[in-house]
């Protein structure tokens, strides 16, 4: 019996070629969607859940409140205060402090060549190495392979490194033979291995795996980098962590806070400061929290891409289920007859099933194959990490889920319905007329998918269309030809002046600029700037460091007053118009003498001249009052143009050659890294770019899959209407009247789903574009383009099969009936 | 064996009603070789399907074997089918994605044959109707005779107590159709297998026992031989 439903199953897939390869590819597709956004979401779900008591971690995290109301989130602590509040407030197991440390690592060998590891670049990496107490093995728990927990992180100078870490080091000899060994931090800091724990293999945030003896800090040089006197000094390095006791709530210990905080913490009037728990399940999702270790995915993104996953297998089973039904005439028949020969409605059900099962097994087994090659081709938008495991249960349970749930969502309404008529209407073709007739259902199901269709057409034209404008839109400044490095402060200032000499001598260089930032930048500093006069204004301000040259080699436009001139300490301000304006001067020449003072060091001067505005951050934020000072020692980077007549490319690569030499000249120990400018710019809209490449991926599936659809529902109707289409010919219509016949029902729905879908598309990229400060108006345009698009498409699909049965000779097809 | 009384069926076309079978009312015991006779459009093979519970009256009483037919659920209704009747269809109906040979298997596997017992009887009817040698074939490959044949032989096949044929030698040249006639004489004398056969053919008529002709939906004569 079993044999026989899959013989016919198979005999009917195989002989419906065209319906089957749309109906697999569509469920291929869809499903590999699902699969791969399931990774994602079980993955970013996964984060840190393996920890014992993970329900009672928290870390400890600021509200600072300034005058002015502003609140500002600090995901790290004052590097004494973890140790106070182990002191000071019950209901805590365990509190520990650790610090993010970013150093350079060398390993002495015998031998006179050492291991040498550069340092993780700090606010773009994140580092391995962590000063931790020794509580922190108490909270977070590790398998010991060498070494007493309790005792490894108790003395000054010791670390406890992971086992990877240590095989990085020393290689593979005995665990036990690496104890004692020397690691030196930083050049100097020179610390004995004491311990060595097995690495997690589950995902987390803290991956650390050097972890320094916190009693070190008191004893070396490290205590300027981690300040234990300092009240004042939140540092976004310093972490504290505390483990709840069993039975004691978070709001229990919250209480404590502001007794606490007014004990230890005195701050200016109007400022004001709250202690919170922040709990560790909160961490990877939590944005407001920034850390110098962990990555925060967000959650309307995650829900986004479970619901893109969803609508694209749901178009694809939509396909299944307008395929079948459409061929439910043909169907019909072998239905009466199977009833008549004994076959009951529920075996007939089953048997419609079991065809629904194999497609979509198939469809399982090809995205299985296809699913990590995918992967990787996106890892731009996919988190490293996400990777499918076939063999584990949690993938298994999945992909079983999703055949039955498929199989079912496909193929238990063509099997019901074909499966209910009375055996004689079956056999006359009456019950799959009466289907063929609610063809509405049909029709709507088709309108759903181009709906979904447009919704990322008109999406991913709107999210284009943002990016052209803000990559191209005029900053203020130039962009072109620029390269900027940056160079570390731990080398004597002397050394840029020296790197810049030799630079400037280099014929492909026009001009050099010495600065602490670029004019945009997503981390220029701030500041108040304060001017007395007038009746007085204070107002908040980012500023940036520079020399000279910066306004030329920017092209930024001076509207009134001078450039300022190259100064060991800040004398004198240049001042963009917002900030001229939020000063209380009408007009550029009223500023033009004033003196103010800012709260860099409370530095005093006039200011010298304004620059018209030009766009300091992303353009996700509106123009800020901004100034441009100068002082020296501050002037850590370096802004190069390049000359730009000539083969380019070349040319540039040339100049840039003649440059890292001068830079090994005058650096000889650091990396030569180098940006430019205009990539720089163009990384500030990073997510934007991964969006818009989500976009166009889901954009290209849906469309993919439903004109799949189409397809075959046109297909099939030009075989239906074959004998029509035969005898219109020969009673004169043309072949074009005739394409125009097959495709105008098809079109209609188009137009149906293109009114559905601009108001859902409206909405939502209305919402994306309120991120920006400066945005492009959604235009009717955009609409037009995306129904021509999508009609276009459409018709091209369709007029495959109707311009085929127009050709076709009459004579035949009549006979064929 | 069974029975049918003041049966009617109609259908509902527009505002008037099509009346295609008339208040009829007929016995029919077991053994009978009856020939059902008839203009076109006369009610015939809406009859057959009545009988062979295809299809249901609009109204009247429907007994078989002792049963019920108009009380009965689907489940039992088909139950009652599979074990008693076997149908000869006027358009054939075979089912275009088997072969002849599983179109014929088909009604076994519905009653649980075992596989063995299976290509026996298959094989057996293969070479009854010799058709062997078109075995493996689709019905798409077969002329219209041939699929007649195969649709008899898959009535068959079952051993029913009842043979329903609309038409059964439509399509075959009349050589053929004497040798059908003679199958059924054959199974109705021998093995006792009522027939209740549709037919245009006075000759072919003549092999049944009982002749009842329809007019409009109503049996206009009925005799016996
Ligand atoms: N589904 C239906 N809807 C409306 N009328 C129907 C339907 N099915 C059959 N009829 C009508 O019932 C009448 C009897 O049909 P039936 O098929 O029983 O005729 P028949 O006697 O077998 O004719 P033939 O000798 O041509 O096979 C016909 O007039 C037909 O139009
Ligand atoms: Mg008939």
């Amino acid at each position: 019996m079993i044999k026989n439903y899959f013989i016919t199953a198979w005999r009917n897939i195989s002989r419906n070629k065209v319906y089957t390869i749309i109906n697999i590819l569509g469920l291929s597709l869809g499903v590999t969607a699902c699969l791969i956004i399931y990774l994602i979401t079980n993955f970013e779900l996964s984060y840190d859940t393996f920890h014992p008591g993970k329900e009672r971690i928290y870390r400890i995290v600021t509200y600072l409140q300034d005058p002015e109301g502003r609140n500002n989130a600090i995901a790290g602590a004052i590097s004494v205060l973890p140790m106070q509040v182990r002191k000071e407030l019950t209901g805590l197991e365990n509190v520990t402090g650790f610090y993010n440390y970013f150093p350079k690592i060398i390993i002495p060998t015998a031998g006179n060549t050492a291991k040498k590891f550069d340092a993780p670049k700090e606010g773009e990496e994140t580092s391995p190495v962590v000063v931790a107490e020794p509580q922190y093995f108490s909270i977070f728990k590790y398998q010991w392979l060498q070494g007493n927990p309790s005792t490894a992180l108790n003395e000054p100078f010791k670390v406890v490194l992971s086992e990877l870490e240590a095989r990085k080091y020393f290689g593979s000899i005995p665990l036990e033979n690496i104890i004692g060994k020397e690691v030196i931090y930083n050049d100097s800091l020179r610390v004995n291995v004491s311990g060595i724990v097995k690495d997690w293999n589950n995902n987390t945030d803290f991956g650390f795996k050097d972890f320094i003896s916190f009693a070190t800090v008191q004893n070396s040089f490290v205590k300027n980098d981690i300040d234990l006197k300092n009240w004042g000094m939140w540092s976004y390095n310093s972490q504290g962590f505390v483990k709840l006791a069993t039975g004691v709530t978070q709001a229990q210990v919250e209480k404590q806070f502001p007794q606490f905080v007014k004990l230890h913490l005195s701050m200016p009037p109007g400022m004001k400061v709250k202690l919170l728990l922040q709990p560790l399940a909160d961490i990877h999702f939590n944005n407001r929290y920034n850390d110098a270790y962990s990555r925060q995915v967000h959650l309307p993104t995650l829900y986004a891409l479970m619901a893109i996953a969803a609508f694209i297998l749901i178009i694809a089973a939509i396909n299944f289920i307008n395929l079948s039904t459409a061929q439910s005439l043909r169907r019909a028949k072998e239905v009466g007859v199977r009833k008549v020969l004994g076959g009951s409605k529920a075996s007939l059900t089953i048997q419609f099933l079991i065809e629904t099962l194999i497609v979509t097994i198939i469809a399982v087994i090809i995205s299985v194959i296809v699913t990590n090659p995918i992967i990787s081709s996106f890892r731009s938008i996919i988190p490293k990490g996400v990777v499918l495991h076939f063999f584990s249960p949690a993938v298994l349970v999945f992909l079983v889920s999703i055949i039955i749930i498929t199989a079912l969502l496909a193929g238990f309404y063509p099997a019901r319905v074909l499966s209910s008529y009375l055996p004689v209407l079956s056999l006359k073709g009456q019950g799959s007329q009466k289907l063929n007739r609610k063809s509405y259902l049909r029709k709507s199901l088709i309108v759903f998918q181009f709906t979904v269709s447009l919704v990322f057409i008109i999406g991913t034209i709107v999210i284009a269309n943002q990016i052209h404008f803000i990559l191209n839109k005029d900053l203020g400044f130039n962009k072109d030809a620029i390269i900027t490095i940056h160079t570390d402060y731990n080398n004597p200032i002397t050394q840029l002046g020296v790197f810049a000499n030799k630079v400037k001598q280099i014929p492909g260089v026009t001009l050099i600029t010495r600065h602490q930032q670029t004019p945009a930048s997503t981390r220029h500093s701030g500041t108040v700037i304060n001017y007395k006069g007038g009746g007085g204004v204070k107002i908040d301000a980012s500023f940036d460091i520079c020399d000279e040259n910066y306004v030329p080699l920017f092209g930024l436009k001076i509207i009134a007053g001078r450039n300022i001139l190259h100064s060991d300490t800040i004398k004198e301000f240049l001042v963009n118009e917002t900030c001229s304006k939020a000063l209380g001067f009408k007009k550029s020449e009223d500023a033009l003498g004033k003196i103010v003072q800012v709260g860099i060091n409370d530095a005093k001067g006039p200011i010298v001249g304004v620059v018209k505005d030009f766009h300091s951050e992303s353009l996700h934020a509106p123009i800020v009052p901004f100034f441009m000072a100068s002082q020296k020692r501050n002037e850590r980077g370096v802004s190069i143009k390049l000359a730009t007549q000539g083969k380019q490319l070349d040319h540039f690569k040339n100049t840039i050659a003649q440059i890292e030499r001068a830079w090994k000249i005058a650096y000889p120990n650091d990396k030569f890294e180098y940006r430019f400018f205009d990539q720089t710019i163009a990384n500030m809209y990073d997510k934007e770019q991964k969006t818009a490449q989500l976009m166009n991926t889901a954009m290209a599936i849906a469309i993919f899959i439903s004109c799949m659809g189409l397809f075959g529902l046109a297909t099939f109707t030009a075989q239906q209407r074959i004998k029509e289409i035969g005898i219109r010919k020969v009673l004169g219509a043309s072949a074009t009247g005739i394409v125009a016949m097959l495709s105008k029902d098809f079109l209609v729905l188009v137009v149906i789903a293109l009114l559905i879908a601009s108001p859902i598309a409206w909405y939502f990229m209305h919402l994306w574009l309120q991120d920006f400060a400066y945005r492009i108006n959604i235009s009717g345009w955009t609409f037009l383009l995306s129904g021509s698009a999508a009609i276009f498409i459409a018709l091209l699909t369709i007029s495959f099969q109707s311009v085929k049965a127009a050709l076709m000779n009459p004579v035949k097809s009549l006979r064929s009936e | 064996m069974l029975s049918l009384q003041h049966v009617s069926k109609y259908y509902q076309a527009g505002g008037n009603k099509n009346i295609v079978l008339n208040d009829i009312s007929l016995e029919i015991d077991e053994g009978e070789f009856i020939s059902i006779m008839g203009p076109s459009g006369s009610g015939k093979s809406t009859l057959l399907n009545v009988i062979g519970m295809l299809d249901e009256p609009s109204e009247g009483y429907h007994y078989f074997v002792g049963n019920a037919v108009h009380q009965l659920k689907e489940k039992q209704r088909s139950a009652l089918y599979k074990q008693y009747i076997g149908f000869v269809f006027q358009a054939y109906h075979l089912i275009d994605e088997l072969t002849v040979y599983e179109n014929i298997e088909t009604p076994l596997i519905y009653q649980d044959f075992k596989g063995a017992e299976r290509k026996a009887m298959v094989a057996d009817m293969l070479d009854r109707f010799q058709i062997v040698g078109k075995k493996d074939l689709f019905p798409a490959q077969l002329s219209g005779g041939q699929q007649q044949l195969v649709g008899i032989a898959r009535a068959l096949i079952a051993k029913p107590k009842l043979l329903l044929a609309d038409e059964p030698t439509g399509n075959l040249n009349s050589k053929q159709g004497m040798e059908i006639m003679e199958l059924f004489r054959k199974l109705n004398k021998e093995d006792g297998v009522t027939i209740i056969q549709v037919t245009h053919s006075e000759k072919n008529a003549e092999y049944g026992s009982r002749i009842i002709n329809l007019l409009d939906g109503k049996v206009d004569s009925s005799r016996k031989f």
